[in-house]
């Protein structure tokens, strides 16, 4: 059997479990929905408050900047739904030595890891995201055309594709900093700096989140896309970060597992 | 063609030296040192199809590593290792699918739901067939009596129950190799002898090679014929379980009782305990047959009998024969 | 008082040794702090650039504001209701309640403790920071020395809280919904998002008859010399009376959480 679609189907019976013993807690349901609501309305109360001494940000406007919220909550959620609770589970593993069993399984090992639970009432806030970003697509429905639909959505995958890839390299690094909460912090950190419109920053902190820690244009190219503004640069710079972000962090991950075995060593 | 063939293993180990103090934790903000730790010495052996081996040593002795290193979880210092005719540490898929690693005390199924989910995903990964599946999991089930346990979440389980399940989703696959770390460490006498007939039964049906560690001697007695002896990370002995007593020279123990009562034995052996009219001699197994004889002719005997000594005793000897110290290397770095 | 004393500098330096170890990960930890408000500095900046001074925070102050926001983000740290769910959920509590010291002292002094490396290793952010947006301020000795006493009270209501909230969590899941929240208010009326000199007036007055405020923005008003002598004497006062308050809620909560606790189990 092709090694991909074995992958696959190890990660639909992970996924078939974990959606059926999270739909079982419904408490954790009704928490994720505040848990959304509060992010929303901290999200829209920042917003408001900038405009309430002005009509624009860097050249954005209101609609605009709800535009890079939808796209902000939306790559939240898919994160916090796929990602997130791997990447959780995988420092644990290693933190409590309990990742050999997970390495001597028959399957690719990065597949592996990376698909193993899911945090299902996280697409509660892929709805809300969808929700904000139909908002934005009304307010701005005069100068989206189809074109500008095509590009957000590779942008979409693209966005989604580094968040993964720069998550599963800082979850690798756990295999030499044992003590990796930290770091999640960070990364949640440098997500939310994604709320903005990353135009808006100095260069070198754009330069940061586009080539260093890639989750500035992850968010920022999508919506440029839909607001008028997108330049071939852009998008051509987006792809690019997402080719090199993914081979980048697997051959992270294989000489991470080739070291905590002491291969490189 | 052998099935596992280790030819000079060795796994060196770099560990941070960190000396006791507030002042030295400041330092080691700046600067570490490293010494480097030998848990494996060139160790080798081979294992044929079919046999199920015993791997002994204390504890610290390199049997996690060796076993680990054979799994191919851990990368060789130095030497080689075969194991079906891979090399572990390549990690192919067709190799990890034909070996299985089971440590006691550690859960490798998913915490929060019921073990049959587990199976399910064990399934999927294994690329088990439906009918395979199904009739191992019943066959399963039944020898090692987890039938209503299979519902239950992982984390409900005692710790002998969550053994018994571990080591049913680890042979799903039914494996052609089998690394059993410490299988039973913590279980009752009771489940400790299931899990032994288990696999004993395993490796009688799937002929499968097992190489397995224990801290309990009755496993090893009960499932190995030879035993591997290592400690300090060097092989001390390879052989025969029976063989193991004459190679280091344990005593054998001779009981004698008598119609009467009993005088001085000091002449003939070491007196290990006595009563009025009973006395248990420790002696070495070559002087076993002259004292035997001399004690019938000179001693009213009532009853005597010849015991191997206790495996336990065996063992004890043979790690202290092979007492020195590890070689330890600093390296400031 | 001097029964605790010896506990709470032992923990302090065994927390300061753990920190020391750690120190890869604690400067992880303080670097990560920078992005959150180098993010509000650069849109509050922005705003004020566009739309001119407001209430007082022209661009020097945001600047000046988010820079200190930094140093008191660190020294407020406290238990993080995650950490308190991990301490409830590994069993660890148990361990801790065997001991004869309320774990509350431990944890108090422990944090205290690990701030002491994570406010050095906060100098080098300080001065980075300094250099790329050279705020205009300049304390004073006095400013210097209310300051530290401000951050460190504010350490306390806001450990007290956050302890607080920890202590209902024993009572029910549901706390994680109202943990949420006021992680939320915390936000909104800290001054940690803005300073409440942006928000409404209403907002303004609301925030100041609640602790956090006291917490965050106080401190660093303090050092940036937006505050009259009246309004620092005031502040303190406040910063003294949700100490007390936050205090007195913890002993009169804390039997009870515990029997829940003892009584429920893990």
């Amino acid at each position: 059997m092709n090694r991909l679609t074995h992958s696959i189907k190890v990660a639909l019976v992970h996924w078939k479990l974990g959606a059926e013993y999270e739909v079982q807690y419904r408490m954790n349901f009704v928490l994720q929905i505040v848990q959304s609501a509060v992010r929303l309305a901290t999200g829209i109360i920042a917003i408001q408050l900038v405009f309430g001494f002005t009509t624009q940000l860097g050249g954005w406007t209101e609609p605009e900047l709800y535009a890079v919220l939808g796209i902000h909550v939306l790559l939240g959620g898919i994160m916090a739904t796929f990602i997130l609770p791997n990447m959780f589970s995988f420092m644990y593993e290693v933190r409590e030595g309990e990742l050999d069993f997970a390495l001597m399984r028959p399957v690719d090992s990065q597949m592996f890891i990376s698909t193993r639970q899911l945090g299902f009432w996280s697409v509660v806030d892929i709805i809300v995201g969808i929700v904000v970003l139909g908002w934005a697509f009304a307010e701005l429905a005069e100068t989206i055309g189809p074109v500008d639909l095509v590009l957000f959505g590779i942008g979409l995958i693209c966005g989604a594709l580094i968040l993964y890839s720069v998550w599963m390299a800082f979850t690798t690094t756990a295999f030499w900093l044992i003590d990796t909460d930290d770091m999640a912090t960070i990364i949640t950190g440098l997500y939310d700096a994604g709320r903005w419109p990353i135009r808006i920053y100095p260069l070198w902190l754009q330069g940061a989140l586009t080539a260093v820690v890639p989750l500035g244009v992850a968010i920022t190219v999508p919506a440029e896309a839909i607001t008028d503004r997108l330049t071939p640069t852009a998008m051509g710079t987006l792809i690019l970060v997402t080719v090199v972000a993914v081979t980048a962090s697997r051959a992270y991950w294989q000489y991470g597992v080739r070291n905590y075995s002491g291969a490189s060593a | 063609m052998p099935s596992v063939v280790v030819d000079g293993l060795t796994k060196t180990f770099k560990v941070p030296v960190r000396e006791e103090g507030f002042l030295n934790s400041l330092k080691s903000l700046v600067h570490r040192t490293y010494r480097n730790v030998e848990a494996v010495r060139d160790i080798s052996f081979t294992l044929d199809p079919g046999e199920v081996v015993g791997f002994l040593g204390p504890n610290g002795a390199g049997k996690t590593t060796t076993l680990k290193m054979l799994s191919g979880l851990l990368y060789p210092t130095a030497g080689h290792a075969s194991v079906i005719g891979f090399d572990p540490s390549e990690r192919r898929p067709e190799f990890l699918t034909r070996v299985a690693l089971i440590m006691g005390n550690r859960n490798s199924l998913m915490w929060d739901l019921p073990v049959a989910d587990s199976l399910d995903v064990r399934k999927a990964i294994y690329s088990i067939g439906d009918a395979d599946y199904r009739a191992r999991r019943e066959r399963f089930t039944e020898m090692l009596d987890v039938g209503d346990l299979l519902t239950k979440p992982v984390r409900n389980l005692s710790l002998g129950e969550r053994m018994k399940v571990e080591i049913l989703a680890a042979l799903l696959p039914a494996p052609p190799v089998l690394f059993l770390d410490e299988p039973t460490l913590g279980l009752d006498l009771s489940m400790q002898k299931r899990i032994r007939r288990f696999v004993a039964a395993y490796a009688e049906d799937e002929g499968a090679t097992i190489l397995l560690t224990s801290h309990y001697m009755a496993d090893v007695t009960a499932l190995c014929e030879r035993v591997i002896v290592i400690h300090r990370g060097s092989k001390l002995f390879d052989g025969d379980l029976s063989e193991l007593s004459d190679r280091f020279g344990a005593l054998k123990t001779i009981t004698v009782s008598v119609t009467g009562s009993l005088p001085d034995l000091s002449g003939y052996a070491t007196v290990t305990e006595r009563t009025a009219d009973k006395a248990v001699l420790s002696l070495p197994r070559g002087e076993v047959a002259g004292v035997a004889s001399r004690l019938l002719a000179n001693l009213d005997v009532l009853d005597l009998s010849i015991e191997d000594p206790p495996i336990e005793d065996v063992i004890e000897r043979t790690f202290a024969s092979g007492d020195e110290e590890p070689s330890v290397t600093a390296t400031p770095e | 008082m001097r029964r605790l004393l010896p506990i709470y500098m032992v923990e302090a330096r065994a927390a300061v040794q753990r920190q020391a170890q750690y120190r890869g990960a604690a400067f992880i930890s303080v670097l990560g702090f920078l992005i959150e408000p180098i993010v509000y500095l650069i849109v509050w900046r922005t705003v004020a650039e566009q739309a001119g001074p407001i209430n007082g925070y022209g661009v020097d102050q945001f600047t000046s504001y988010y820079i200190v926001w930094t140093l008191v983000r660190v020294f407020n740290l406290a238990l993080a209701p995650g950490a308190w769910d991990w301490w409830v959920r590994t069993g660890r509590i148990a361990n801790d309640l065997l001991h004869p010291v309320n774990p509350y002292h431990r944890q108090l002094a422990s944090m205290a403790g690990a701030k002491v490396v994570w406010i050095t290793l906060w100098i080098p952010v300080a001065v980075f920071l300094t250099i790329l947006f050279r705020p205009d301020f300049s304390p004073n000795l006095l400013e210097g020395s209310v300051f530290l006493i401000t951050a460190w009270a504010g350490y306390v209501i806001r450990f007290n809280v956050l302890w607080l909230l920890g202590l209902v969590s024993f009572w029910t899941t549901r706390a994680q919904a109202l943990i949420e929240v006021v992680i939320a208010m915390e936000l909104l009326l800290s001054g940690r998002l803005v300073p409440m000199a942006v928000m409404p007036s209403w907002v303004q007055t609301v925030s100041g008859w609640l602790p956090f405020k006291w917490t965050f923005q106080f401190p660093i008003e303090v050092l940036i010399g937006q505050l009259t002598t009246g309004e620092i004497w005031r502040g303190m006062a406040m910063q003294a009376l949700w100490m007390g308050l936050s205090g007195l809620a913890i002993v009169a909560v804390w039997r009870n959480a515990i029997r829940k606790f003892t009584a429920v189990g893990t």
